[in-house]
């Protein structure tokens, strides 16, 4: 998987497992669907691979609260297929978590950049030095 | 989006051999039929729509039926500890049910008194420490071992009824037969009718709603022959052994 931004390096697990039932959610919104197309609309999204493993109990999960709702339908070779959709529910949650998660990666989109706009610049006469390692691993000590 | 189609035949086998594990996963941990029948279905359509590896893509069948089934809410193995415990007593008190009746009715049959032994009270002291292995064994809804099961219980009650007949009782105390007859009847019936009742087939999740209640009544309809044979063979033997003797 390589995210859309060019880096050779797939999203780190932890983020995925922070915003997947949101991305989730708003795959389906598009329209009708099912689990094997949902796994691939997010790869080519560029969210990267979502097994089986954690896809389908993660969808599981967004049907227990009422966020979608599910048909059977016959598949198109053999076995039967469910269909997921999303519900009123389901789009009152994706707008709420949607803007509070847009909220909170500009904060950490701000934050970054600040920090990595100072680390750029020279730093002032007389100001303080710029914490070593060292003393940012102690302070997380304490 | 592209639909894989691998080498159909093997990739099937496959898949339909992770389902099979899967299944007895689910059953281990007490998920109902109607939704591991939802489970195994999406398994397979993902599987015959990716090509994928069934391993590679759900991880280990008892890993993912963990996944499924995690609720951090609940303590599930306290409750399924406390449920496998009570389907032991369950069993126990049906099986002493079976046996009660099995003696009062060949008594009866026979005209002579019923004797309470100590058989009647160690075989199901036996089963129910027998049952929770088992009921994993009936857990998996496969025909072959649930019916390998009542064969083994109907051999052992009649192996048993035969030695009774031949060799008699370590201990015996002879009782009117209505005074065994009675309430081992009560205590079998009810076993039988909340075991029948309990029959939770896996569900094809294509089936409407009549379907599927037609199938729980079949294998419930099956379930209740099969226990009642467990009650009505020892009693032929033992009356056939008794009046041959």
């Amino acid at each position: 998987m390589t995210p859309p931004d060019g880096s050779p390096d797939p999203w780190p697990a932890q983020w995925l497992r922070g915003v997947l039932d949101l991305a989730v959610l708003a795959v389906i919104a598009r329209g009708q669907t099912y689990g094997y197309r949902i796994g691939n609309d997010l790869r080519e999204l560029g969210v990267g691979t979502v097994k089986g493993g954690t896809l389908y109990p993660l969808l599981a999960r967004l049907e227990e609260t009422g966020a979608v709702s599910t048909t059977w339908r016959e598949g198109e070779s053999g076995p039967g297929r469910k269909w997921y959709e999303i519900t009123p529910g389901g789009r009152d949650r994706l707008r709420q978590e949607g803007a509070r998660w847009r909220t909170f990666a500009r904060l950490t989109s701000d934050l970054t950049a600040a920090a990595a706009a100072a680390a750029t610049s020279a730093p002032e006469p007389g100001a303080a030095p710029a914490p070593t390692r060292q003393s940012l691993d102690a302070g997380a000590q304490r | 989006m592209t639909e894989h189609t691998p080498a159909p035949r093997l990739h099937a086998d496959a898949s339909e051999r992770y389902c099979e594990e899967l299944l007895l996963a689910l059953r281990m941990q007490d998920v109902p039929g109607q939704r591991i029948g939802e489970v195994l279905g999406e398994v397979r359509d993902h599987l015959a729509s990716s090509g994928e590896d069934p391993v590679e893509a759900f991880g280990a069948p008892r890993d993912y039926a963990a996944a499924l089934t995690a609720d951090p809410t609940a303590d599930r193995s306290t409750g399924r500890r406390s449920a496998r415990a009570l389907e032991a007593a369950r069993n126990a008190a049906g099986v002493a049910g079976l046996l009660w009746s099995v003696e009062g009715a060949t008594a009866l049959l026979t005209g002579r008194p019923a004797v309470v032994s100590e058989f009647q009270v160690l075989l199901p002291v036996a089963v129910a420490v027998a049952a929770p292995l088992l009921v994993d064994v009936v857990a998996t809804a496969r025909r072959a071992g649930a019916l390998g099961w009542g064969l083994l219980v109907a051999a052992v009650l009649a192996a048993a009824a035969t030695t009774r007949a031949w060799a008699g009782p370590l201990l015996e105390v002879p009782v009117p037969a209505a005074v065994l007859l009675v309430p081992g009847l009560l205590v079998a019936a009810a076993w039988i009718v909340a075991t029948a009742r309990a029959v939770d087939p896996v569900l094809d999740p294509l089936q409407g709603a009549a379907s599927s209640r037609r199938r729980r009544r079949r294998a419930s309809a099956r379930l209740t022959a099969l226990l009642l044979l467990l009650l009505v063979a020892p009693v032929v033997v033992s009356v056939g052994l008794q009046h041959l003797g």
